[in-house]
C-alpha cells in the first residue's frame, strides 16, 4: 500500500499525511493490528523532516488511529476503523458553537465570551492542563 | 609440503585460481557491465527518460559509448598484465614460499582490477546526486509497510554470518592464545574485523532505513536493490570469516603454500557478491524505466 503527499498543497503535511493513514484504515488496506513504517523510514522515503511524520503520528496515537509499542513499533490502533471516521476538529467546533450560542441566549456579548474564553485558556495553560 | 602434495600441484591449483580471477574481475564481470549500461543506453534514450540522465549533454549516448570503450581497454590491459605475470611464473619456474607470502602479489593483482570498478561506483555516485539535486516532483510517495532486515534475507543467513564471526573470534584467540600473550597484531586483526562488520552493519540499516540513492526508483526495485546489498554483505561476512579462519589454520599447520591460491578464490568470491549478485538480483530487464519519462505517468517512486 503506498500513500501521497503532495508538498505543493496548501494542506499542511501532517495532515496529509494524517488524512491518507485514516484513508488507508477506513479502505481497510491496513487492519488493525498492522504494523507501519517508522518515523525515520517514512521522513527519508517521502523526503520530509522527522519532525512532520512524527506530529502525524502523534496526532494520530491521540485519535486512537495507531498505538506505539516501544521499540517494537508503530502498529494500527485495534480499535481504528472504529475511530477514523471521528473528527476531532470537527468535533471542537461543534461543541464550541452550542457553548458560544448557550451564552448568547443568557445575553453575553460577543466581547464577554471573547474575553471569558481567552481567560480560561489562559489558566488552563498556566495552569498546564 | 602439506599433505604430501607434490608441489607441481599445488602450483596448479595457484594458476587455475589466478586465471579465474583474471577471467571473472577483469573480463566476465566488466563485460556483464558494459552489456547492461549499453542495453540502458538503447532502450532507454535521453531524448524518452531524460530524468534518468540529470547531466546529460547533446552527445551523451556517444561519450558514454567511449567510456564504456576505455574501461574495457582499461580492463582488457589489466588482464593482459595478469596473464604476463602467469607467463613469467610459468617461465621461471616458480615456486611457492612454503613460508607464506606469495598472496601479497594476488592481492595487489586484486587492487589493480577493481580501480577501474571504484571508478565506475564513483561516476555511478556522482550520477545519483545529480539525479537527487534535479530531483523536483512535488507529488511523494511511499510504502506504508515498515521494510526490516529479515523482508531481505534469511534469519537463518544472518545467525551464520554471527555464528562465523564468533567461530573465527574462538578460533583465532584460542590459536593466538596458546602461543603466548596476545600481541599487537592480535588486537589489530579482531579490530579490522569487528569493525569491518559493524560497518557492514550500518551500510545495511542505511539501505533499509535511509533515503533512495535515486530519488525516482520505483518501490520494487528499491527493494530489489536492498535485498541484492544486504546479501552480498552478510554473505560477504560470513566469506571473511572463514577467510580468515582458513588463513589462520593455514599457518598454524603449515599450509602457508596454499595462501595465494585462497587469496585468489576469496577475492572472485567478493568480486562475485560485489557484482554478481546484484546483476542477478537486479535484473535491467526487470527494472521499472518509466519513472525516468519527462512525465512520469505511473508516478512510481
Amino acid at each position: 500500500m503506498q500513500i501521497m503527499i503532495d508538498i505543493d498543497a496548501e494542506e499542511p503535511l501532517f495532515a496529509q499525511l494524517m488524512a491518507e493513514i485514516k484513508l488507508a484504515v477506513s479502505t481497510g488496506t491496513i487492519s488493525p493490528g498492522d504494523s507501519l513504517p517508522s518515523i525515520r523510514q517514512l521522513a527519508n522515503d517521502l523526503n520530509l523532516n522527522n519532525k512532520t511524520v512524527a506530529k502525524a503520528y502523534q496526532l494520530l496515537e491521540r485519535d486512537k488511529i495507531i498505538a506505539t509499542k516501544g521499540y517494537r513499533g508503530t502498529f494500527v490502533h485495534p480499535e481504528a476503523k472504529e475511530n477514523v471516521d471521528f473528527d476531532l476538529n470537527a468535533w471542537v467546533s461543534n461543541q464550541l458553537d452550542q457553548t458560544i450560542q448557550a451564552c448568547r441566549n443568557q445575553g453575553a456579548t460577543d466581547s464577554e465570551i471573547r474575553i471569558a474564553f481567552t481567560n480560561i485558556m489562559q489558566n488552563k495553560i498556566r495552569g498546564g492542563h | 609440503m602439506p599433505f604430501n602434495l607434490p608441489e607441481n600441484i599445488i602450483l596448479a591449483i595457484h594458476y587455475i585460481a589466478f586465471i579465474g580471477q583474471i577471467y571473472l574481475i577483469s573480463h566476465y564481470f566488466p563485460a556483464r557491465f558494459a552489456q547492461r549500461i549499453r542495453y540502458i543506453l538503447r532502450n532507454f534514450p535521453v531524448s524518452e527518460y531524460p530524468k534518468l540522465y540529470p547531466s546529460a549533454g547533446p552527445n551523451f549516448a556517444d561519450e558514454t559509448e567511449d567510456k564504456l570503450r576505455l574501461f574495457l581497454r582499461v580492463n582488457s590491459g589489466i588482464a593482459v598484465i595478469g596473464l604476463l605475470l602467469l607467463g613469467v611464473m610459468f617461465g621461471n619456474n616458480y615456486s611457492i614460499d612454503p613460508k607464506g607470502g606469495d598472496e601479497v602479489f594476488v592481492m595487489m593483482y586484486f587492487f589493480l582490477q577493481v580501480i577501474p570498478f571504484l571508478i565506475a561506483g564513483y561516476k555511478e555516485h556522482t550520477q545519483y546526486a545529480a539525479m537527487r539535486k534535479a530531483f523536483s516532483e512535488t507529488r511523494r510517495k511511499a510504502d506504508l509497510r515498515p521494510r526490516r532486515l529479515f523482508d531481505f534475507i534469511s534469519p537463518a543467513a544472518v545467525l551464520a554470518a554471527v555464528l562465523s564471526y564468533s567461530i573465527w573470534l574462538v578460533f583465532y584467540l584460542n590459536i593466538k592464545g596458546s602461543a603466548g600473550p596476545w600481541g599487537e597484531e592480535v588486537y589489530i586483526s579482531v579490530g579490522l574485523t569487528t569493525t569491518m562488520n559493524l560497518i557492514y552493519a550500518a551500510v545495511i540499516a542505511r539501505f533499509i532505513y535511509g533515503k533512495k540513492l535515486d530519488p525516482y526508483q520505483a518501490s520494487k526495485d528499491h527493494m530489489k536493490t536492498i535485498e541484492a546489498i544486504t546479501k552480498a554483505l552478510v554473505y560477504s561476512s560470513i566469506g571473511i570469516s572463514w577467510f580468515h579462519v582458513m588463513t589462520v589454520a593455514a599457518d598454524e599447520y603449515a599450509l602457508e603454500a596454499f595462501d595465494p591460491a585462497l587469496s585468489s578464490i576469496y577475492m572472485q568470491f567478493c568480486a562475485a557478491l560485489g557484482f554478481g549478485l546484484m546483476l542477478s538480483i537486479v535484473k535491467v530487464e526487470d527494472l521499472d524505466f518509466d519513472v525516468y519519462r519527462e512525465t512520469s505517468a505511473s508516478g512510481k517512486q
